[in-house]
């Protein structure tokens, strides 16, 4: 009985109506739809992240490894530099190979979310144009990739942090807000990347090109100087705030100052919902320029 | 038949751009247009655009199943992609009413790496089968596409059959409104290729509606109630299946461009003359008559005629030598008339090949590739199908 029931809601559907109209002059449809398909993702996103981390390292000898060799090499690279004296890295309050891991493996989520979505897209572009299916699917599972590899990184994280005896705060808990403001933040950039970075190749060039200058413009490898030029870019970079937090929360309590950390957080979230209405709206339009 | 209408076409349009470089530009402007709230619905074209669908309309009832015919881009893909959503019409509306399931290509998202199994489960949940309705046809799926002990292997070591077998079972294994079908049908080798269709049929005889793309005519006759003849983006003609394949046929066996070849062992052989009907009904006789001069000295001359279809099956073939007729070369020149009272082939375009041979048919002297085109009309249009016709006797005790 209840079975047939479900059954006929199932089967009693509105028609979905197609027309060259924008649906963004329907803000109530358009917003029930979204949230309808976040729901219907949830399956598809769970095999795609599978398929893709399976497919990932089960042609590689080092496996998950990977996961945390890039932020590695980073921090090793920097710790010599700043051993052998040709960098000069004032003070830090925790010994440096912890300030550096700290930074590499948070910054490294960040570039991941930010690659995350164009990422997700190319390679499900034959998928794109010959099935319908929830686009989410596509962003929940480049997060889910994206989470993963991050986690293999914290465990990493922990045994340096235990390597160096360093002792952290309760605050740690915490840490889950600057987290998902460098996870969030980087998907924004990543989403609004979207329309112009599936029509031109310039963009994933030109990503791969940026991502190595701004590392230096954030406190990954270095605290913020106090006066100059650097100090001014640092101050207004918005991923600044959330680097600092992190090693705030783990190392020395509540982050300080708390204010551009939570204004950073506040409007990368509000942006996120934006971009989100950007994706979906400009994905068929893509599409139809995708070779097929 | 029910008469919900599961799908309304009306007067769709879409355009598109030749151009790369303005394709992708003319991209980055519609798409600040649909974020402004502007409508995509354009009635012109830009620079480098064609239409590739102008003001089309039909509809798709339930328990119909619709073949869509013509050239290479009339427009057929496009039209199943913006019925199923994928991309956003230039002008005009669809509504669709029920669920869809498309087949516009196997195997999409399938990772060369991962097993069988594995993939079986990533291609469900790409066309939307939820967890428990994977569970439930899992094992009907691996039996269904006779992989056997490869499911466990990973599908780059299939063969090309086998890794279309295994698609198409994921993609045949659900009960949607409406299925999109792409020119998949024939994949696998025959016996597949037969149970697919089987499976197709079992779908229609459950009430389910299909629209269904395919160059195949054979294909569209058998499995279609309804087809439409798209051609450069418009309907040229719409109705019956046989009406509309044995126009679109016909128009196809004109316009293509036979190109007629001579392969010699001996260049100083020559057809001079042809005399043939252009068109015949199906139940006229047929004849032809042509010309053979040559300087060669034949001894046992031996002429083989051969009928083709568009398609290039060769139907019927006859030898002199067999049918024990020997042409009679006079001063190395021969009028040979052929005749058949009826020739019992079906509506449809034909050529024919000639061959001269000497003493044995392997010994040829000449062949003369496509040297002429006829036509055969039906008196029943409707009940056009099939290769040939013939008239049996009926009796009843």
């Amino acid at each position: 009985m209840l079975d047939d029931y479900l059954n006929a809601i199932k089967r009693f559907k509105e028609p979905v109506v197609y027309t060259p109209e924008s649906p963004i002059l329907h803000p109530w449809k358009l917003m029930t739809g979204m949230l309808r398909d976040v729901g219907k993702s949830w399956p598809l996103a769970r095999r795609l992240i599978i398929r893709d981390l399976t497919a990932q390292y089960r042609q590689t000898i080092f496996g998950y490894l990977w996961a945390i060799i890039p932020p590695l090499a980073t921090a090793l690279i920097f710790i010599f530099l700043n051993s052998a004296k040709i960098l000069a890295v004032p003070q830090t309050e925790v010994p440096y190979p912890v300030y550096v891991m700290t930074g590499t493996i948070f910054w490294q989520l960040f570039v991941d979310a930010l690659n995350g979505p164009l990422k997700e897209i190319n390679l499900n572009r034959s998928m794109l144009t010959k099935v319908d299916f929830p686009k989410e699917a596509l962003i929940i599972s480049s997060i889910g990739q994206v989470l993963f590899s991050f986690f293999i990184k914290l465990i990493l994280l922990t045994v340096i942090l235990v390597i160096f005896r360093v002792s952290v705060q309760w605050t740690i808990i915490l840490l889950i807000f600057p987290m998902a403001g460098l996870l969030g933040m980087g998907i924004l950039i990543g989403v609004l990347l979207v329309p112009l970075g599936v029509l031109y190749k310039d963009i994933q060039q030109g990503l791969a090109l940026i991502i190595q200058p701004l590392m230096l413009l954030t406190p990954v490898i270095y605290p913020p100087p106090s006066e100059g030029i650097l100090a001014k870019i640092m101050n207004l970079n918005p991923i600044t705030p959330l680097i600092l937090a992190v090693r705030d929360c783990i190392f020395t309590g509540f982050p300080r100052p708390l204010i551009p950390f939570v204004t950073v957080c506040g409007i990368t979230f509000l942006l996120l919902f934006l971009g989100w209405i950007i994706y979906r709206l400009a994905l068929p339009i893509l599409i139809e320029r995708m070779e097929a | 038949m029910d008469q919900t209408v599961l799908i309304d076409v009306n007067k769709v349009s879409k355009r598109y751009c030749r151009d790369l470089k303005r394709s992708l530009w003319y991209g980055v402007r519609d798409v600040a247009k649909e974020l402004m709230g502007q409508s995509q619905e354009e009635h012109n074209l830009r620079k480098d655009e064609f239409w590739g669908l102008k003001e089309v309309s039909f509809r798709l009832g339930k328990g119909e199943s619709l073949g869509l015919i013509g050239r290479n881009g009339a427009g057929k893909t496009t039209l199943l992609k913006l019925i199923h959503g994928l991309i956003k019409p230039t002008g005009g509306r669809i509504t669709v009413n029920g669920s869809i399931r498309a087949l516009i290509a196997l195997g999409t998202g399938f990772n060369p790496i991962l097993t069988g199994r594995e993939n079986i489960r990533i291609s469900g949940a790409i066309l939307g089968y939820t967890e428990k309705e994977m569970n439930e046809k899992f094992d009907e799926i691996v039996e269904f596409s006779e992989i056997g002990d490869f499911i466990d292997s990973p599908v780059q070591s299939y063969s090309s059959g086998m890794l279309a077998r295994l698609a198409f079972s994921v993609a045949v294994h659900t009960n949607p409104d409406i299925m999109l079908v792409d020119e998949v049908l024939a994949v696998g080798d025959l016996n597949f290729a037969i149970k697919c269709y089987r499976k197709i049929v079992d779908y229609l005889k459950q009430g389910g509606s299909m629209i269904l793309v395919s160059h195949n005519m054979y294909t569209i006759r058998t499995n279609c109630t309804r087809a439409i003849w798209l051609d450069q983006g418009t309907i040229k003609t719409a109705g019956e299946t046989n009406e509309v394949c044995d126009t679109y046929e016909l128009f196809a066996a004109r316009t293509d461009k036979v190109i007629s070849e001579q392969r010699y062992l001996d260049n100083t052989i020559e057809i001079t003359e042809v005399n043939y009907p252009q068109s015949i009904l199906d139940n006229d006789s047929f004849w032809f008559e042509f010309t053979i001069k040559t300087r060669r000295n034949i001894k046992i001359p031996i002429v083989a005629v051969s009928i083709f279809d568009i398609t290039g099956h060769n139907l019927i073939t006859n030898i002199s030598s067999l049918d024990n007729f020997t042409p009679f070369l006079k001063d190395g020149q021969a009028k040979i008339r052929v005749r058949y009272d009826k020739l019992y082939l079906g509506a449809g375009a034909y050529h024919i090949n000639l061959v001269l041979a000497d003493g044995h048919i392997n010994n040829q002297l000449a062949a003369f590739i496509n040297c002429f085109k006829f036509e055969v009309k039906s008196n029943f249009s409707n009940f056009g199908a099939g290769f040939f016709k013939l008239q049996p006797k009926w009796e009843s005790q």
